[in-house]
């Protein structure tokens, strides 16, 4: 049993002498004695708190007394000395004899006074207590917790309450000054008084207790009739009541007490009330039952009670025996047996004393009290008194406190009770390690468990160890009972040790993305035969696979691929084979746990232990289950911290939302590392026990340990779950690698291209290389993989760099480079001439291509040819002469697309010339008149007429053929080949126009007639229609010019007619023009008279309303309303004009 | 006592579509929740029965977001809220699905009652970012989670929608309860007092 306190007899009376009252002050101990006699003794200070009490109290004893006698004064009082006490900040000594309190000085031990109203005295009661009054208001929220500052005005209070009668005479000191008394009335005589609060007194009289509110005089019943007043369960008021009923306590002691026995507990702020062995708690601030205390039982009534910090202390009715309780958990820690005990002197000394001896009751030092706590493993004792205790008394409290916790924990975990030792573990922020010690490596993930019995052997010693033996027996006793189908163990033994090495793991082809793989070496093996020199690593290997293939309900002999493997997981685990799961769960963390035991391997043999098996499983998952609550704890708490150390959140944020105060240091220095201990050991159970949020877990910022989860992922084929893993870790190249392979083998649902696309849409420019890199092949399956990957509607997509991607496409075919350059032209409108430039030319190269195979009119050529037309026309954003120069010169599919080029670079005339001569469409080329005709732009004012001297004037047919104009001939391979080259000018374009400019059209009878310069007849039918309809928008003398000499008049009779109406028109508009104009000339001159017409005379006499000077021949302003000022006094006077307006118009509002 | 977790985005109206459903108030100022706060609505009629629905509202915000209680344990049905007019509050349901699913650990994450809830449809519907269509097949994909447009400010669909959380969520507790009682039985064979577990 703990030692809080050690006996140490101080005071020893000679028998005639008898102790009536003792009361302990600073370092004095007062004795009053039934003759009257007080004795004063000196406590040495030394001896009481700082001298490790550690050896047996019988050496205290010969080492001297603790107490010395001071004085000894012989009738002090005329009677005993029935009652003594205190006022320390009154330095009042109170003591009570003959019925009456009396009044001595504490220090020199002079009587000071005789309370004379005191008569009939029986009881008094003193309280000393630091009263602080703020000087400030703090909210509220502040006020509760704050301590007093030196800020506020201290000021001492100390009460006296003496009982006599049916009186209560309360006296007040506030410093060493006695400042008031006040009588209140009670219905009988009171027994007992207790202050429960400095300004509040429990009264205790015959059948009941009041509260004595001093300050408001007020007395307020707590019981009723011997029931407690105020909705109370049950239970509680039968306590109460019996409390209440004191008439009928039949206990001596109590009756000689007067009353129940009441203390208070500073701790909480309740008050114990106790009769015989009931008792029940008050709140000292309110005076109601607290309902959520449960009571204390006494095994023998106590007939004194007390509290010293943190303890209570109670004296059994025998009086043979103190018990010293832990007023939170109740537990009797210590019991004392002494000769009769009649005085108890509770508070900071605690002394005892019977009629002739006192003990001090020497308070160990609470370290050695929390040692020998955990040596008796009495670890709830421990926690609730570090939990009491102030930092002063512990050294590092709070981290033993922790510790201690800790240890609870494991204990609760070592008697099975997972939940509330997980729960212990999160509120204290354990560090992962610790708590993970506690499963099988294939959980935590320790590495090599070389020590026979796991890791419960890391548990602390001592506690339960019996519970400790029977868990550890049962897990080894575990045996190995082989696949589910129930094939004998022993033969399943055999073959997993033999299958170890035969059998292609499931993950046969994987290999080649896991580093240690060599060419097409199973993995498994492979790591077999590394694991020879370091034996655990192979066992563990073998666990596991043991474990894979239990969870296989088929077996698989022959080189079973990881999609069979991965197909019976995923029925094994989501099935409603949820039994066999949690056997091979049993065999699984049995396999971990005894791992190198050879006991496991004889235990193999024993069929016999098929039953309990599968019920052990259910534990043993139940305390990984439990181990998740740590876990999502601690991963919740890492990852808060984790943003506190990045700055995303404050330290403010985070205490807002906690209760404790979290610290870096509260799981363990390195964050980081905490956090993927956390995580992978929740990954594995997830594996374990709920394979389905496994998923969630890895899509989520985690950190995870990459090998862990690709070991166990790739293990059970959940690939899906890899592969989101790698995607949230941005581990692209794992995730598009393993992609790749999965690819390649079939029956998974990852087979064909399809994910590895789906993956790529999901990568941006940042991954731009990877997307390259993985999406040839897709893309080489199918083009429309590449639409997907580089055309989709995602940000992602439009992320990736256009010209890299066009270049990319561009190496892959060119089908899907113009569906690339057309989707970012057309869809993502980008106004980069690049791509505008390179459609047009894909385009080209794509009619080029096509023409060689189809015939023209085929659709395959037809098809872009009027893509490229429609590019030419829509886009503003290509270059036209570089587009013109790729263009084969002689190919009549590009003429419309020619014609459109020309007119943007402003050469009509040889647009014109396309559709005159090559097309030999009138209508388009009258068209195309009309949509450029713009008399504004010198360059195309002139458009009709070039027309018409095109259709009046041919250029030769050598100049027509070159320009490939020639419907005849057409486009052939060597022609294109030979046009590539044609440039913007041709040489032969400049022949052309040399001519020309020389006047060479104009008289084309002079010219050399030879072949070389032959023309083509003149289209006079076209002219004449192009006169007719246009004639307007040309120069009458021009067209006129042109046209041949016998042109028959009545032809010409629209143009004439038209050009008539247009220049008639244009005569009405402008005499309208003229006589408006007019009009506007007189209304203007109007206007001006108006204006002149405002005039001020200015005389000798007029002066300046502003300077009041005369105006004389200054300059002057004149104000519309006809003021005239001095220019100079102009500003001021509008100022003033202003103003006024401005009053006036608020008047107006 | 069904327990409903309510979660997503700061600022997509969790706060607000609570107040509206349990109190049917509605307030145009923003504060943000700090850590978790619960509201309970008596008397619900759920077929034919009354039941009590526990409504935890949580911080949206990083900086607010509760670390102290594993309040999502022991959750019945989980409502995930996103702003219609507001994509990123959309795209972030995935995660907060996720997480919960990590938080509250259920035994069966995929019959585990999620419901979806756009709020804020009295906005213009020129402002909304997120269609109804991507909703519904966001919802499909996840295995056809109730969806609602909800709008806490006019009550559009509030009172639909609680209903059939509350009835999700009464169903989730049966099972559970019913997988409880037959998962983990009280191990007979074992003298230890093995006591209350996690269930």
């Amino acid at each position: 049993m703990l030692r809080a306190f050690t006996p140490v007899p101080v005071v020893d009376l000679s028998s005639k002498e008898r102790i009536q009252s003792i009361y302990s002050s600073d370092d004095k101990l007062f004795v009053g004695l039934a003759s009257g006699t007080l004795k004063v003794y000196q406590i040495d200070d030394s001896l009481s708190l700082s001298e490790p009490d550690t050896s047996s109290p019988k050496k205290e004893s010969t080492g001297g007394s603790p107490v010395k006698l001071i004085t000894s004064i012989e009738k002090f009082t005329k009677g005993s000395v029935d009652q003594l006490s205190g006022l320390e900040d009154a330095r009042v000594l109170v003591a009570l004899s003959n019925g009456y309190v009396y009044l001595y000085d504490l220090d020199t031990l002079a009587l000071q006074e005789r309370l004379h109203r005191t008569k009939g005295a029986v009881v008094f009661a003193t309280s000393s207590e630091l009263k602080f009054h703020s000087l400030f208001n703090y909210p509220p929220s502040t006020a509760n917790d704050r301590r007093p500052s030196t800020a506020d005005i201290q000021r001492s209070v100390s009460r006296l309450v003496v009982a006599a009668k049916k009186k209560l005479h309360c006296y007040e000191w506030q410093g060493a000054e006695l400042i008031g008394s006040r009588e209140i009335s009670v219905s009988e005589r009171p027994r007992s008084l207790t202050f429960i609060k400095p300004d509040k007194i429990l009264c205790g009289l015959v059948v009941e207790y009041f509260l004595v509110d001093i300050p408001a005089s007020t007395v307020s019943p707590i019981f009723a009739a011997g029931r407690p007043i105020g909705a109370i369960d049950n239970v509680l008021a039968g306590v109460a009541a019996n409390i209440g009923n004191i008439a009928s306590s039949a206990s001596a002691s109590a009756r000689r007490q007067g009353c129940a026995l009441a203390t208070r507990l500073p701790e909480d702020e309740s008050v114990v009330l106790v009769n015989e062995f009931s008792s029940a708690f008050l709140s000292a601030d309110t005076g109601t039952f607290l309902k959520t205390k449960r009571p204390i039982k006494f095994r023998d009534v106590p007939a004194m009670l007390g509290y010293s910090y943190p303890f209570v202390i109670s004296v059994t009715a025998s009086s043979k025996r103190l018990e010293v309780r832990n007023p939170k958990t109740y537990t009797l820690l210590q019991q004392i047996s002494f000769p009769t005990l009649q005085h108890l002197n509770d508070g900071k000394l605690p002394f005892v004393a019977s009629s002739r001896q006192v003990w001090k009751l020497s308070l160990r030092p609470f370290e050695a009290q929390l040692d020998f706590l955990i040596e008796q493993n009495q670890l709830d004792e421990a926690v609730s008194l570090i939990e009491q205790l102030d930092d002063v008394f512990i050294e590092d409290r709070i981290n033993k406190l922790k510790d201690l916790k800790m240890r609870k924990a494991e204990l609760l975990f070592g008697k099975y009770k997972f939940s509330q030792s997980m729960t212990l573990f999160s509120e204290v922020s354990a560090p992962p390690e610790r708590v993970l010690a506690l499963y099988p490596p294939a959980i935590s993930g320790m590495e090599y468990p070389n020590h026979k019995d796991g890791p419960t052997e890391e548990e602390p010693e001592g506690p339960e160890p019996k519970g400790e033996e029977t868990t550890e027996q049962k897990k080894e006793e575990q045996p190995i009972t082989g696949p589910a189908e129930g094939e004998s163990s022993e033969k399943a033994n055999g073959e997993i040790a033999t299958d170890t090495n035969v059998l292609p793991p499931p993950v046969a082809d994987m290999n080649a993305t896991l580093p240690q793989a060599q060419g097409s070496i199973p993995i498994a093996a492979d790591a077999i035969s590394i694991a020879d020199s370091t034996n655990a690593e192979a066992q563990r290997k073998r666990d596991l696979e043991i474990f894979d293939r239990f969870l296989r309900p088929t077996k698989s002999n022959s080189s079973s691929s990881k999609v069979d493997n991965s197909n019976a997981i995923g029925k094994g685990s989501r099935g409603a084979d949820t039994s066999s799961l949690s056997d091979s769960l049993a065999n699984f963390l049995s396999f971990g746990k005894a791992s190198t035991t050879k006991t496991m391997r004889s235990g193999l043999g024993d069929p016999d232990f098929l039953g309990p098996e599968s019920m052990d499983a259910r534990t043993l998952a139940k305390a990984v289950r439990c181990l998740l609550i740590y876990l999502i704890d601690a991963r919740r708490k890492i990852s808060r911290l984790a943003s506190v150390q990045s700055g995303t959140i404050t330290k403010a944020d985070l205490d807002l939302v906690s209760k404790e105060s979290m610290t870096a240091t509260a799981f363990g220095a390195d964050l980081e590392r905490e956090a993927c201990v956390v995580d992978t050991a929740l990954l594995r159970c997830y594996m374990l026990i709920n394979p389905q949020l496994v998923g969630p877990l890895v899509r989520l910022a985690n950190h995870c340990d990459k090998k862990v989860v690709r070991e166990q992922l790739m293990m059970y084929g959940k690939w899906s779950e890899l592969i989101d893993f790698y995607y949230a870790k941005k581990l692209h190249g794992d995730a598009l690698g393993l992609l790749k392979q999965l690819s390649e083998s079939k029956k998974t649902a990852f087979s064909g291209p399809e994910p590895t696309v789906q993956y790529l849409q999901k990568l941006g420019n940042e991954n731009i290389d990877l997307v390259f890199e993985y999406a040839k092949e897709p893309i080489k399956i199918n083009e429309q993989f590449g639409i997907d990957i580089f055309m989709a509607n995602t940000p992602e997509a439009e992320s990736l760099s256009r010209p890299r991607v066009e270049k990319f496409v561009l190496s892959i075919s060119r089908s899907l480079t113009i569906k690339y350059l057309e989707y970012v032209v057309f869809e993502l409108g980008d106004l980069s001439p690049e791509f505008h430039n390179d459609l047009a030319l894909a385009y080209l190269e794509d009619v080029k291509s096509n023409a060689q195979l189809y015939s023209l009119d085929d659709e395959m050529v037809q098809q872009p040819v009027r893509k490229l037309l429609k590019l030419l026309r829509e886009s503003k954003q290509y270059k036209p002469e570089k587009i013109l120069r790729a263009m084969p010169r002689d190919s009549t599919l590009f003429m419309e697309s020619k014609a459109i080029l020309f007119s943007r670079i402003g050469e009509h005339r040889r647009a014109l010339e396309i559709f005159v001569f090559s097309i030999k469409d009138y209508g388009k080329a009258q068209d195309y008149c009309m949509s450029v005709y713009d008399t504004d732009a010198p360059n195309s004012k002139t458009v009709f007429y070039t027309l018409l001297e095109l259709y009046l004037r041919p250029p030769p047919t050598k100049y027509i053929a070159a320009h490939g104009y020639n419907k005849a001939s057409a486009f052939s391979r060597r022609g294109s080949d030979a046009s590539l080259d044609t440039g913007l000018s041709p040489p032969s374009s400049a022949e052309y126009l040399r001519p020309q400019q020389n006047g060479f059209y104009k008289s084309p009878s002079t010219s050399s007639m030879n072949d070389a310069y032959e023309h083509p007849p003149m289209n006079l039918e076209a002219a004449l229609d192009l006169l007719s309809n246009h004639g307007s928008r040309l120069s009458a003398i021009d067209a006129l010019e042109l046209l041949p000499s016998d042109t028959n008049m009545t032809s010409l009779g629209q143009f004439f007619e038209s050009h008539l109406r247009e220049t008639n028109t244009t005569i009405s508009r402008d005499r309208i023009s003229a006589a408006l104009l007019k009009t506007e000339l007189v209304r203007t001159q109007q206007t001006l008279l108006k204006l002149r017409s405002k005039n001020v005379s200015i005389s000798d006499t007029k002066t300046c309303p502003v300077c009041l000077k005369r105006l004389g021949s200054s300059v002057i302003s004149v104000f519309p309303d006809r003021t005239v000022v001095h220019y100079g006094c102009a500003k001021s006077y509008k100022e003033t004009v202003d103003s006024k307006n401005q009053v006036r118009h608020n008047v107006d509002e | 006592m069904l327990k409903v977790i309510i979660l997503g985005d700061s600022g997509v109206g969790k706060t607000s579509l609570m107040q509206q459903y349990v109190s049917k108030k509605f307030s145009n100022q923003y504060k943000a929740t700090i850590g978790a706060d619960f509201l309970t609505k008596q008397d619900v009629r759920v077929d034919d029965r009354n039941v009590t629905m526990q409504l935890w509202d949580t911080a949206g915000q990083e900086r607010f977001q509760s670390l102290g209680v594993a309040f999502y344990r022991g959750a019945d049905c989980c409502v995930l809220v996103y702003d219609v007019n507001n994509a990123k509050s959309f795209e972030a349901l995935d995660s907060w699905r996720d997480e919960f699913l990590i938080q509250a650990s259920p035994r069966d994450p995929e019959s585990f009652p999620f419901v979806v809830l756009g709020n804020k449809i009295d906005v213009e519907e020129s402002k909304r970012a997120v269609s109804q269509k991507r909703a519904l097949a966001f919802c499909q994909a996840k295995g056809n989670i109730p969806y609602f447009e909800t709008s806490a400010k006019e009550a559009i669909n509030v009172d639909q929608a609680f209903e059939v959380i509350a009835r999700n969520a009464l169903v989730q507790e049966e099972s559970e309860e019913y997988s409880s009682d037959f998962s983990d039985p009280i191990n007979i064979h074992l003298d230890n007092d093995r006591g209350g577990c996690c269930s």
